[in-house]
């Protein structure tokens, strides 16, 4: 037994989220462990401090026996209310109180969006991010590389790494350590970077910093004004041409300024560009990667022919490829998850890609990158048959960002993901998976890797696909209204297998397919 | 050792003592046999009204909170036997080899919950804000969740943060005082 295996089940059974199996998994655990059942204890002791001090804090009566009344009044609404705007509050705020701020929140309020990424590293243990993604409150923290970020107030801020920008709100960040520039419009005059010691208040300019812990921290005014706000002391200014050296063994002083000391934008792009090559060379590893994985059935890459070719290429190697090509309708050849990566865009109501895919199935994968622009309508096609009819599968999304497949058998079965595509994940490139395994009876979504949801399958049938349409749905039968179900967004990679991948599998998909770096 | 209770009223208060006492290690011990809060409650109003009848039956020469271990475990055991198709639910034999163990140590369960309580003085505010919205009584975390508007996977994300590092505190102050 490990306790990275442990702990997960553990904390599932807590939030009363595990499944059947990982319940089964827990128990067996307990049963032929003494060590296990020892952190399972400590664990409860854990879960029923913080359950007290939420009655105690509530105002709940703890239960008293002498005073017992004949029914208790548990639930009280207006409290759950309160407790509940309080949690907004909490949750966005929970990063500053730890030791160590966790990577910038998804949920919450945004404060910068994360707009180019080059030659990135991750501090160890860093979850990547990815370029497009919305930050909230946070840290970002990069080993080496450039990242551009543009907060919502209008200031724009390159960081080189290694580096650690603490995200507190579209004025303000924290640099603990590294080089920054930062570009400010008018817009965001009293944008604030503070570094240790002092703010770094901007009136309107161009200025870089860097910070290195334990050393010398230094601070460039490449135009305009800087104040400078000491923790303690009165305010300094600080003006074009001039810069602050603040060194741990003498006191400050102020030398030239040195522009070309920091990357800006214009060194990301030149960089970015650079880097066409390798990312394309990665991808064709990754690409042929995937064609060599048991169970491929068809594989569409996306890889933008010439601008009148209507034909979107299955590069499944196999005598009959070409029948499974696909023919696009109305769509546009457009720029996919990286520079030079070619992709199809879908816009109009009447853009779509139709394929044919013969064939009986037990089980089913689908994968695609999709880069989701919003919500036209209810439902949003992924890949859907034209005819429903038993078997038959329809992979697409909900305007509430829930992954949905459903399957027709003797009745219809409909298998939703819980909402997991925010309002912030549009405009972003995401990794979207389900599997279906009528072995094990199961539908699993995963979003960018990770299990997001997973439902059981009532009646198994044998799957198929046939003719049908990649982002609409031309229905063999006109039913309803709901008919209209096109994607608004990109898709630049496609692949469908005929058996239900691995989470790991799954998860490989998503980390060779990453679009940065 | 405790004094012999005469009167009933006497009897009532020392009564309440010992319960209010062990009440916080008592509810740990039945939240380590029953998957939910809600089962976890009725168990403990029950097993409270037995211990309150059978007072008269406690040896004071007995640890209370051992007493009210057995009790209680009875009373989960019937109603893990009412929710016996719950999915989250315990098997039987596993509940009686944890109940068991737990029986044994009482003792660490108590320094445990110590500890804890020291460190949840020092939980920061916001931290001890999300712990009062996730644990109110009567709504689930998913309803939580909605109510707030961010998903029930960050919530359970947080959650499972400040469990940890009431976890780590916890271990570290019982290694402090117990090197």
């Amino acid at each position: 037994m490990s306790p990275d295996e442990l702990q997960p089940l553990i904390e599932a059974h807590l939030n009363q989220t595990a499944s059947d199996d990982q319940t089964a998994r827990l128990q067996d655990l307990l049963r032929a462990n003494p060590e296990a059942r020892r952190i399972y204890r400590q664990y409860i002791c854990v879960e029923s401090a913080m359950h007290d001090l939420a009655s105690a804090e509530s105002g709940l009566a703890a239960v008293h026996p002498t005073t017992i009344p004949t029914h208790t009044a548990r639930y009280r609404p207006w409290m759950a209310w309160a407790a509940a705007l309080a949690l907004l509050a909490s949750i966005a705020g929970t990063w500053f109180y730890q030791q160590k701020p966790a990577s910038p929140s998804v949920s919450g309020p945004g404060i910068a969006v994360l707009t180019r990424l080059v030659d990135v590293q991750w501090k160890p243990g860093e979850t990547p991010l990815q370029a497009g993604s919305t930050l909230g409150p946070g840290r970002i923290a990069i080993a080496g590389g450039l990242a551009q970020l543009e907060f919502l107030s209008g200031a724009l801020v390159v960081l080189e790494g290694p580096a650690e920008l603490e995200l507190v709100s579209p004025e303000r960040a924290v640099c603990k350590e590294g080089r920054l520039r930062s570009n400010v419009p008018p817009q965001a005059h009293g944008f604030t970077v503070a570094i240790p010691g002092m703010d770094v208040v901007d009136l309107g300019t161009e200025f870089a910093l860097s910070v290195a812990p334990g050393s010398d921290h230094q601070v460039h005014v490449l135009s305009g004004e800087v104040r400078l706000q000491p923790a303690t002391g009165a305010p300094a200014s600080l003006y074009a041409g001039q810069a602050l050296l603040l060194s741990k063994t003498a006191p400050p002083s102020t030398i030239p300024a040195d522009p070309s000391a920091f990357a800006g934008p214009a060194e990301i792009a030149t960089r970015a560009r650079d880097r066409r090559g390798i990312l394309r060379e990665r991808w064709e590893q990754e690409r042929s990667r995937i064609n060599s994985l048991p169970g491929l059935l068809a594989y569409y890459d996306f890889e933008r022919g010439e601008s009148w070719s209507r034909i979107l290429s299955n590069r499944l190697k196999s005598p009959n490829a070409e029948k499974l090509d696909g023919a696009v309708i109305g769509c546009e050849w457009v720029a996919g998850r990286f520079p030079g990566k070619g992709a199809l865009e879908f816009k109009r109501t009447s853009d779509r890609v139709r394929v044919d895919i013969p064939g009986q199935f037990q089980s089913l994968t689908f994968s695609a990158w999709v880069r989701i622009e919003g919500w036209d309508r209810w439902l949003s096609s992924l890949l859907l048959t034209d005819v429903f009819g038993t078997g038959s599968v329809h992979w697409q999304l909900s305007d509430k960002g829930e992954l949905i497949l459903g399957v027709r058998s003797k009745r219809l079965e409909n298998h939703f993901s819980p909402p997991v595509i925010s309002p912030r994940d549009l405009g972003r490139w995401v990794h979207l998976a389900t599997t279906i395994n009528q072995q094990s009876k199961l539908v699993t979504h995963y979003l960018d890797g990770r299990t997001v949801g997973q439902t059981p399958v009532d009646q198994v049938v044998p799957l198929q696909i046939g003719p049908a349409e990649i982002g609409n749905w031309r229905p063999a039968r006109n039913q309803s209204q709901e008919h209209f179900r096109s994607l608004n967004g990109r898709i630049d990679e496609l692949a469908l297998f005929s058996r239900a991948l691995a989470p790991s599998e799954i998860h490989a998909l998503y980390e060779n397919g990453l679009p940065q770096n | 050792m405790n004094p012999t209770p005469r009167t009933s009223a006497d009897s009532d208060e020392h009564f309440v003592r010992l319960f209010s006492q062990s009440e916080p290690s008592l509810r740990a011990f039945v939240r380590s046999l029953l998957p939910s809060w809600e089962q976890v409650d009725e168990v403990m109003q029950e097993t409270s009204l037995v211990l309150w009848r059978k007072f008269s039956q406690y040896d004071p020469e007995t640890p209370f909170l051992r007493w009210a271990c057995v009790v209680a475990r009875f009373e989960a055991l019937k109603m893990r036997r009412r929710h016996a198709r719950d999915r989250h639910v315990f098997d039987e034999d596993l509940l009686a080899l944890l109940a068991d163990e737990a029986e044994e140590n009482t003792d660490s369960l108590e320094r445990q919950r110590h500890a804890l309580d020291r460190c949840l003085e020092k939980l920061p505010d916001r931290q001890r804000r999300l712990v009062c919205a996730a644990y109110s009584d009567g709504v689930t975390m998913k309803e939580v969740a909605a109510r707030t508007g961010c998903t029930p996977t960050s919530l359970y994300k947080a959650v499972n943060r400040v469990r940890g590092q009431l976890l780590e505190c916890m271990q570290r102050s019982l290694q402090e005082a117990h090197p």
